[in-house]
């Protein structure tokens, strides 16, 4: 019974198999488009009816091809947004990927089988075999593309990457082992065909969580960064509401000044009245308020780290002119900022030879491009270079993600084409940054 | 001469802003002309006056500084406005009408001198600096500040400007020779960019403000670099 549908069974596996990994590639090829997850997955369930009554009536190898690159190309045009021509590249692509895994295939089973291959297109056990191995060998193919592709973007170490790489390749030598004994025999196991399908099943479960877990970590490192936003900008308004206050208290007082001005000048006491009006000015110096800009996010940070610099005994100087809002995404410009103070900062800190401690921050806004300067003292023994990088002393593991180094400023940097220049003068650490200020997707 | 208008309408802070351009040494190479209101400002353009640099106060009685800026960008967009306020909210308008930099009152004596300076050398070499090319019956200046990028063409070169192109008998790299200390940056083999042009670095093109994009190599990346961080930020 199993037996004569076996073949449908193997065409059935074949195509779900391979239906969740062109999801999964497109997924990280192109953007997704905006459909209920309901009729995504009622859609996908139709293109694998037809995909399988289609292979099942047509046998030719090279119409199977056709209709491979057809149904791909349709899931990437009916699921996602894009260029129509990367589209077909990547569904191509992906029918290049499965004839790859299937002659990987041919070749195992070629070395494992030895003589016994002959038989391969009479045994349903062979192609069932056939099917299961090339379909993890495919889900390996494209774990490992998508690895590539993203390997500077996720926090995931390569370790844990590694041991899920490790299920399949487990599972190919499960798979050859449960039937090695009904194909070398000639013969027909069910156990082996359940084995083998609750394999392909584990597999398919095995990289779905750990897409899970990937996505997680990433959000749980956004979300930790913007709750350090979040209190800083929180500082930043109560900064907001004493400077108002105080304000509100000097526009009160305002007449009484007045009054004593108007004393001093009767009296042709003119210094007296200069002097009082000197006061009055440092009363009323927005900086001391942590009023750099009209940009509350970015003075939360500026003031923050300004704070911070305080602390350790560093003069700064922070010079400021830049628009209320910009066309840059906020958090790409946390992360610039965050980045060049708090490793200004680090670098002052790790000066112990008792010469002096600086850091001069400018920024400014011109021909649509944000610039940032920071000048600070170092202690040139500390840092090295690498291939060209500047790398701090700080042990790099420390930089856990989001949040610390010179890599992310470099990569946030590259993605709006912007220009980052680092200098190291005698005892004086520059960096430079020009960013376009605009949208970036 | 250099024309610079101040445009204030505090007679007290008029003076104090002459005195300090005088502090400079500029006295004897300006042609200062001061205004109490936009209208006035105006006005003198209207009559066909320009100014080389603008000291406008934002907080002006009848048109603001902001909307006294937008006639007159309608007159001469290359002027260099400098905006001076002792409001910060009304600084940062200032991006909108492209102001060269800003002054906070009450203004500081280094810091004036160094932004008047800046303005200064920069108009000299926008004005004074030129390219001279062979047309069929004459020689033409071609100003530096109006030429976009530069093209080679055989043994010859394509001079793009601002209104038309040029073709000049010249090989590309006795131009580089002649221009490149004066923002004229090499790209490529093929072309010359000038650095005042230059909006963006992208992976393999330069993309220029005009919205056009050149094609770089590689082994200029590095002084495509240099050249334009000097150029956005020598004077930070």
């Amino acid at each position: 019974m199993l037996k004569t549908y076996l073949l449908d069974i193997v065409l059935f596996v074949n195509n779900i198999v391979g239906i969740f990994v062109v999801v999964r590639f497109l997924n990280h090829l192109l953007m997704k488009k905006n459909i209920k997850e309901v009729s995504r997955r009622s859609g996908l369930t139709m293109i694998l009816i037809i995909a399988t009554l289609i292979n099942i009536n047509f046998e030719n190898f090279l119409s199977n091809l056709m209709i491979g690159v057809m149904l791909y190309y349709s899931i990437g045009e009916l699921f996602y947004v894009g260029k129509k021509h990367i589209k077909l590249v990547a569904a191509i692509f992906f029918i290049v990927f499965s004839m790859i895994t299937e002659l990987m295939t041919a070749t195992i089973f070629g070395l494992v089988f030895d003589a016994s291959i002959q038989g391969v297109r009479e045994n349903v056990m062979h192609l069932f075999l056939g099917g299961v191995i090339s379909k993890i060998l495919l889900i390996l193919l494209v774990e490992i593309v998508i690895k590539f592709r993203r390997r500077n973007a996720s926090a995931v170490s390569l370790t844990s990457w590694l041991l899920v790489i490790s299920i399949p390749v487990i599972s190919i030598a499960l798979a050859i082992l449960v039937v090695y004994e009904p194909v070398v025999n000639n013969s027909f196991s069910n156990i082996a065909v359940f084995a083998c399908l609750a394999i392909i099943y584990i597999d398919l479960i095995a990289f779905y969580l750990f897409d899970s877990i990937v996505i997680q970590i990433d959000e749980n490192s956004i979300i930790r960064f913007k709750e350090k936003q979040l209190l800083l900008q929180q500082h930043q308004y109560e900064n907001i509401i004493t400077g108002h206050k105080q304000v509100k208290k000097i526009r009160h007082d305002m007449l009484s000044h007045l009054i004593t001005i108007d004393g001093y000048l009767e009296g042709n006491k003119v210094d007296e009245a200069k002097n009082y009006i000197g006061k009055l000015n440092s009363e009323l110096d927005f900086e001391r308020q942590g009023i750099l800009s009209e940009n509350i996010g970015v003075d939360a940070i500026i003031n923050n780290r300004k704070a911070k610099a305080n602390e350790c005994g560093i003069q700064t100087s922070v010079d400021v002119m830049i628009p209320k809002s910009f066309n840059m995404d906020d958090l790409d410009l946390c992360v610039i900022l965050g980045n060049v103070l708090t490793n200004a900062i680090e670098a002052c800190q790790r000066i112990d030879d008792g010469s002096s401690k600086y850091i001069q921050f400018v920024m400014k806004y011109k021909r649509d491009s944000i610039l940032i300067e920071v000048r600070n003292s170092y202690n040139e023994k500390i840092i090295k270079e690498k291939n060209g990088r500047y790398i701090s002393s700080k042990a790099s593991r420390s930089n856990n993600g989001i949040g610390m180094g010179l890599g992310n400023i470099e990569a946030v940097t590259k993605k709006y084409n912007g220009v980052f220049e680092l200098d190291m003068k005698e005892n004086e650490f520059v960096i430079k940054l020009i960013i376009p200020d605009k949208k970036v997707a | 001469m250099l024309e610079i208008a101040i445009c204030e309408d505090d007679i007290m802070q008029q003076e104090k802003l002459e005195m300090l351009l005088f502090e400079i040494g500029l006295k004897e190479s300006i042609n200062l002309r001061k205004f109490d209101s936009g209208e006035r400002l105006i006005k003198s353009y209207e009559l066909g006056d320009r100014y080389g640099i603008i000291l406008l106060d934002i907080q002006l009685d009848q048109l603001d500084g902001i909307q006294t800026a937008e006639i007159i960008r309608g007159y001469d967009k290359s002027c260099l406005i400098i905006i001076i306020t002792s409001v910060m909210e009304y600084a940062v308008e200032g991006y909108s009408i492209d102001a060269y930099d800003f002054i906070m009152k009450p203004v500081d004596k280094v810091k004036f001198a160094r932004v008047i300076n800046k303005a200064v050398k920069e108009l000299q070499v926008r004005m004074n600096k030129t390219y001279l090319i062979q047309t069929r019956d004459k020689t033409k200046a071609l100003k530096l500040s109006e030429i976009q990028f530069i093209e080679s063409n055989r043994n010859r070169v394509i001079i793009h400007t601002n209104k038309e192109t040029y073709t000049n008998n010249e090989s590309i790299s006795s131009v580089v020779d002649k221009l490149g200390k004066d923002g004229f940056v090499r790209i490529s083999r093929y072309y010359i960019a000038n650095i005042y042009y230059v909006k963006e670095i992208g992976a393999k093109t330069l993309i220029l403000n005009t919205g056009e994009e050149l094609k770089y190599s590689e082994i200029y990346r590095d002084n495509i670099k240099k050249e334009y961080l000097k150029f956005m930020m020598g004077d930070m």
